[in-house]
């Protein structure tokens, strides 16, 4: 169909396409699109009819009424525009004259004794499978000339009415869907806020009866209520040293929880070295009782004044030495602080059965273990919570292993707090 | 003296006999508001002070302690069995001198305690 074929010309088939391009919003386009159908067509009425998905089937709703606005919204029975229904049923164009051979034009009198309008047409606005209602042109001009290229242009009108609400439902589901994802989102938000405060509450009850473990067993081993036997000093020895594997893993749980749901503030201070060194000698020391291992801590040099997040280094250092204790059954675990461009190394050194070459890439890995059938309470978090941490603090994480001699992680901590980085971008 | 408040009789009872053993003179109290009334009637040397107590919490005690001219010195150890940040941010926001986290040894409170009081702090 050429543009000089349609009723008005190629100058008003341009402003028709404008109308498609004009707004983003399908009622806009739709209103519009009906107001100039009408005018260029010269219908009397033009409006667009709707079918809604929780409609009765018997039943469509105007959506916009050139000349008419006052129906707009009006419910109508099907059963009294039979050109619609019929429409909407074949779904191809419906012509209706009042001629007495047409037969929707008997039924429409039957109803009504006159047509109230001597020509209407109604235009399915279908797209694919779904139909959305129809294009329902009326002329009070017996002899309007309706050629075939005009019913021809209101079908492709009608068409892009489809194309335009069939994009608007699609926009729809999808934005439905977005928020639902949101809402989704929010919640398991909320669940995992609730978990870690669970968490963090099942711990305050967990430390107590630990703290009275713990500090039970030392006035028993310092002789608080009488001297021990060896062989008492040796038990209480394994309750207390269990008493600090068990808060080990409860801190390690907490501190997966939290770094799960990024609720972990830092907290930079200046600090020395000596100190950690000897809160780390004080903690560990029960473990290695009466085990064949020596622990040991070492500082190379004068070490400065340290800017850092002193917990998350000790519970770093922890995690490291309390990995070499476990693996280590007899020889030396050796911490070790050393100065080296700006930075202060520090070397965790043990002599255990070491880490295969394999293994190594996938240590720091969450819930990655090295020997899954170790029953050692919740395996492959420790690690990767070194390493998580080392980034929150601007810390590297290495290691080094040779099967059969031992491992060496070394933890490079810079001595001035990264503070042109914003703390918890990674720095590994 | 060392003033030491927690609502938890062990824990009460294990710091009072580790401190005891090592020499200390040492005073208790189950609660905040009887921490307070005893702090303005005899100035302890240092004080144990838990965080998470009913009513009035170590961190109210503190901000207490640390309002009042009399009192404002006296350093405090908070004892912390969530060892949350938080906990720890918010209870040097008050002028905590030093925090320890629940549970802990009794080496580990001797540290602490000689550290703030300025003693050689060998374990």
């Amino acid at each position: 169909m050429a543009a000089n074929d349609i009723p008005g010309g190629g100058d008003r088939l341009h402003s028709l396409a404008e109308v498609f391009t004009s707004s983003l919003d399908p009622k806009v386009i739709l209103a519009n699109l009906a107001a100039r159908t009408s005018e260029i067509l010269a219908a009397t009425r033009c409006s667009i009819v709707l079918v809604e998905p929780s409609m009765r089937s018997a039943k469509a709703r105007v959506f916009t009424a050139v000349d008419d606005p006052s129906i707009e919204g009006y419910q109508l029975d099907l059963e009294s525009y039979p050109e619609i229904q019929v429409a909407l049923e074949c779904g191809g164009p419906i012509v209706v004259r009042d001629e007495p051979d047409d037969e929707i034009a008997t039924r429409i009198r039957q109803r009504l004794r006159s047509l109230p309008f001597p020509l209407s047409v109604a235009l399915p606005i279908t797209y694919r499978e779904e139909r959305f209602g129809v294009l329902f042109l009326r002329f009070a001009d017996r002899d309007h000339p309706l050629s075939e290229e005009a019913l021809a242009f209101s079908q492709l009108i009608a068409f892009g009415a489809a194309v335009a609400l069939h994009n608007s439902r699609e926009y729809e589901e999808v934005l439905a869907e977005v928020r639902r994802q949101e809402h989704q989102a929010q919640q398991l938000a909320e669940a995992n806020r609730l978990r870690v405060e669970i968490l963090s509450s099942a711990s305050h009850d967990l430390r107590a009866p630990l703290n009275s473990i713990i500090g039970y067993s030392d006035l028993l081993t310092e002789a608080a209520y009488g001297r021990l036997t060896e062989a008492q000093l040796e038990v209480v020895g394994y309750i207390a040293s269990n008493a600090q594997s068990l808060l080990q893993l409860v801190n390690t749980v907490i501190d997966h929880a939290r770094l799960e749901t990024g609720h972990l503030p830092l907290h930079v201070s200046g600090g020395e070295v000596a100190g950690l060194f000897e809160e780390l000698r004080i903690t560990l020391q029960p473990l290695v009782r009466r085990r064949p291992i020596q622990l040991e801590f070492e500082t190379r040099g004068a070490l400065p004044l340290v800017e850092t997040d002193w917990a998350k280094l000790k519970r770093v250092l922890l995690n490291l030495l309390h990995n070499s204790l476990k693996f280590t059954a007899a020889g030396a675990v050796t911490l070790t602080a050393s100065i080296a461009n700006g930075c202060v190394a520090f070397d965790v050194e043990d002599t255990g059965p070491g880490i295969p070459a394999d293994d190594l890439p996938r240590i720091f890995d969450w819930y990655y273990r090295r020997n899954p059938d170790s029953t050692g309470g919740p395996g492959g978090l420790g690690l990767a919570i070194v390493k998580r941490y080392c980034e929150l603090i601007g810390a590297r994480v290495g290691v080094r292993s040779v099967v059969g001699q031992g491992t060496h992680f070394t933890v490079t901590v810079p001595v001035r707090w990264p503070k042109a980085r914003p703390p918890g971008e990674p720095a590994v | 003296m060392i003033l030491v408040v927690d609502d938890n009789d062990d824990s009460l009872r294990i710091i009072q006999a580790v401190l005891q053993n090592n020499g200390y003179e040492v005073e208790v109290e189950r609660n905040g508001k009887g921490a307070l009334e005893r702090v303005r009637q005899k100035t302890p040397e240092l004080m144990l002070l838990d965080v998470m107590m009913p009513e009035m919490s170590g961190i109210e005690v503190l901000e207490k302690l640390r309002s009042s001219p009399q009192t404002s010195r006296i350093p405090v150890i908070l004892l912390t069995a969530k060892a949350q940040d938080e906990d720890v941010i918010t209870g040097y926001q008050f002028g905590a001198d030093y925090y320890i986290t629940k549970p802990f040894t009794s080496k580990q409170l001797l540290y602490g305690i000689r550290l703030v009081l300025g003693q050689q702090p060998t374990a």
